[in-house]
């Protein structure tokens, strides 16, 4: 289908491009979404949690589910619903995950969290498996239409209104998040925890109970994710939290891990690259391309784009 | 009773015990100071008080309350507050933010009476803590205890580093605080001319053990102590 395209491509260079930056930003939206997450826990404990990107595919199932039962509300009210149904129950999720995966092995080897981690994504993903059966399950198509920002001969740049819905809100929840972090009581305890637990505990702040917090933010924002994911692409299956994870903590570590804005910059990068890399070349590679940049970027930047220098955590 | 009593506590790091059954207490409104050499015990001690080290023997009251076993937040919500060795600001965090941290449930009341206490944090509010010297970083350590209104300030090492005029300033608020508000406060020095200066009581602290103990002004004047800690 590209190739039969590639000979235009010379001809409408513009519009072609165009059409990629929004493809590349509206999957970049996604993957910084699951990106911060990451960074979030890893911020705070130290943790890769691997089980995070089965909570966006979880995300994405209880987003169909929620969808399907709204089905006779209006699309915007099925949406906003199934919005909050997804982001709770990931939430709780991440709740969930904490309690099993990371605090009973809080003081024992550093890797331990990690193995438990990949535990708990191996059983999300049999789960949903028995629960909603191995094919691919695909959805009509939920916001339709789109506008058409640039004509060039045959050729026509489009905004659908799906990527429009999912740019908007992911910079709305973006915002918010950051807000809940940098002024917030809880994100300050955060902030406070990920330097200085110990300082944090003197002070007054119950770090379990933050460290559980940021758990359940990580997960909401995937969960989020993953009915944006719904709504753009249309099929969703039960091992698509895989790839998607892996390309969301590439996201992170590109970004800085730890740092929320590196996160949602290294998502966006991430997109891009892989967009244009299909656009103009071949999907087969897209992936390499990314990790490339990856590998590169932190041959010069060890801490990533906006990470910060930081000493051993203890 | 004394509103903090400390009976036979013991701390163990593993295999190491570095507290071997101390007793200890400070009334309302008292300065205790507690003196030693480097690894008699004085920081693990502390630590175990404030509930970052779970203690393996022994109790501790707070306000006639055990304290003892409690997670290290829920003493400092109940009114003790520990200022570690070290001072531990927040470095990728503003003063503002640190000391936002220390007011509890945003309660910012005091915090015009901290900086007015300490005025050169009031020019670094922007300011990451990370960034401060030394002398600022314990001031604000200090005022970062003190905005929550704890009952028991306890200090470890406040001094060390420092040059002798900051300890002065910072010896000062303290003497202040403990008339003007009647702040109790157990301090931990190397200090021990300095400390017993500002203290009611002194307890010496050798290999985990008390060693001696007495009223400041006995203590200043004990051969032992004049030996050892005065030289
Ligand atoms: N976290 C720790 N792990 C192992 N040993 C420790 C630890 N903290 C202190 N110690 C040991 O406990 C003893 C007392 O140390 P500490 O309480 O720091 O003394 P001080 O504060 O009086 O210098 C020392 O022998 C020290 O090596
Ligand atoms: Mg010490």
């Amino acid at each position: 289908m590209l190739s039969s395209r590639l000979h235009d491509l010379t001809r409408l260079p513009l519009a072609y491009a165009l059409q990629q930056l929004i493809n590349g930003l509206t999957l970049g939206m996604v993957y910084g979404l699951i990106a911060v997450g990451y960074s979030l826990v890893y911020g705070i404990v130290g943790m890769i949690n691997f089980a995070h990107g089965d909570v966006f595919m979880v995300g994405s199932f209880l987003a169909l589910i929620a969808l399907l039962a709204f089905g006779g509300f209006p699309v915007p009210l099925a949406l906003a619903l199934a919005l909050l149904v997804t982001l709770a129950l990931c939430g709780l999720l991440g709740f969930a995950i904490e309690r099993v995966a990371y605090r009973p092995l809080n003081r024992s080897h550093r890797l331990a969290p990690l193995i438990s981690a990949i535990g708990v994504s191996i059983v999300l993903q049999n789960a949903m498996q028995l629960l909603q059966g191995a094919r691919m399950k695909p959805i009509a198509p939920v916001i339709g239409g789109g506008m058409n920002l640039l004509t060039q001969g045959s050729f026509a740049a489009r905004l659908s209104y799906a990527q429009l819905a999912i740019i908007g809100v992911t910079l709305l929840v973006l915002a918010g998040a950051s807000l809940l972090i940098r002024r917030t009581d809880l994100g300050r305890a955060m902030r406070a925890v990920e330097q200085d637990r110990m300082m944090a505990a003197l002070l007054g702040i119950d770090t379990g109970r933050t460290i559980s917090l940021a758990f359940v933010l990580g997960a909401a924002l995937a969960g989020i994710a993953g009915l944006m994911f719904l709504v753009y692409y249309g099929v969703i299956d039960f091992f698509m939290g895989f790839e998607a994870g892996i390309k969301a903590f590439t996201a992170a570590v590109l970004g800085g891990i730890g740092s929320i804005e590196g996160a949602v910059l290294g998502g966006l990068l991430i997109g891009l690259i892989e967009t244009f890399w299909s656009g103009y070349g071949s999907a087969a590679y897209k992936d390499a391309a990314a990790f490339s940049v990856l590998i590169l970027v932190l041959m010069f930047r060890p801490q990533g784009l906006l990470g910060q220098k930081t000493a051993e955590k203890v | 009773m004394s509103l903090l009593q400390i009976r036979d506590l013991v701390v163990r790091h593993g295999a190491v015990t570095a507290v071997h059954g101390v007793d200890l207490a400070v009334a309302q409104g008292e300065i205790v100071c507690l003196i030693g050499a480097n690894g008699a015990g004085k920081s693990s001690l502390m630590l175990a008080v404030a509930g970052v080290h779970r203690a393996a023997g022994g109790s501790v009251h707070f306000d006639g309350r055990v304290i003892s076993g409690l997670p290290a937040h829920q003493i400092a919500r109940a009114g003790l507050c520990l200022v570690p060795e070290g001072r531990h600001i927040f470095p990728r965090l503003t003063v503002a933010e640190n000391l936002r941290l220390g007011a509890r449930d945003g309660d910012l009341s005091r915090l015009p009476a901290m900086l007015a206490l300490f005025p050169i944090l009031e020019q670094r509010l922007h300011s990451a803590g990370g960034l401060l010297s030394g002398g600022e970083q314990q001031m604000l350590a200090v005022a970062r205890a003190l905005i929550a209104r704890p009952r028991l300030l306890l200090l470890d090492e406040p001094s060390l580093g420092l040059a002798p005029k900051i300890t002065a300033q910072i010896f000062a608020v303290l003497q202040r605080l403990n008339q003007d508000e009647g702040l109790s406060i157990l301090l931990v020095e190397q200090n021990a001319a300095k400390a017993l200066a500002l203290a009611h009581r002194g307890v010496v602290l050798a290999q985990g053990r008390v060693r001696l103990a007495g009223k400041a002004s006995e203590l200043l004047g004990h051969p032992e102590v004049r030996e050892a800690y005065l030289g």
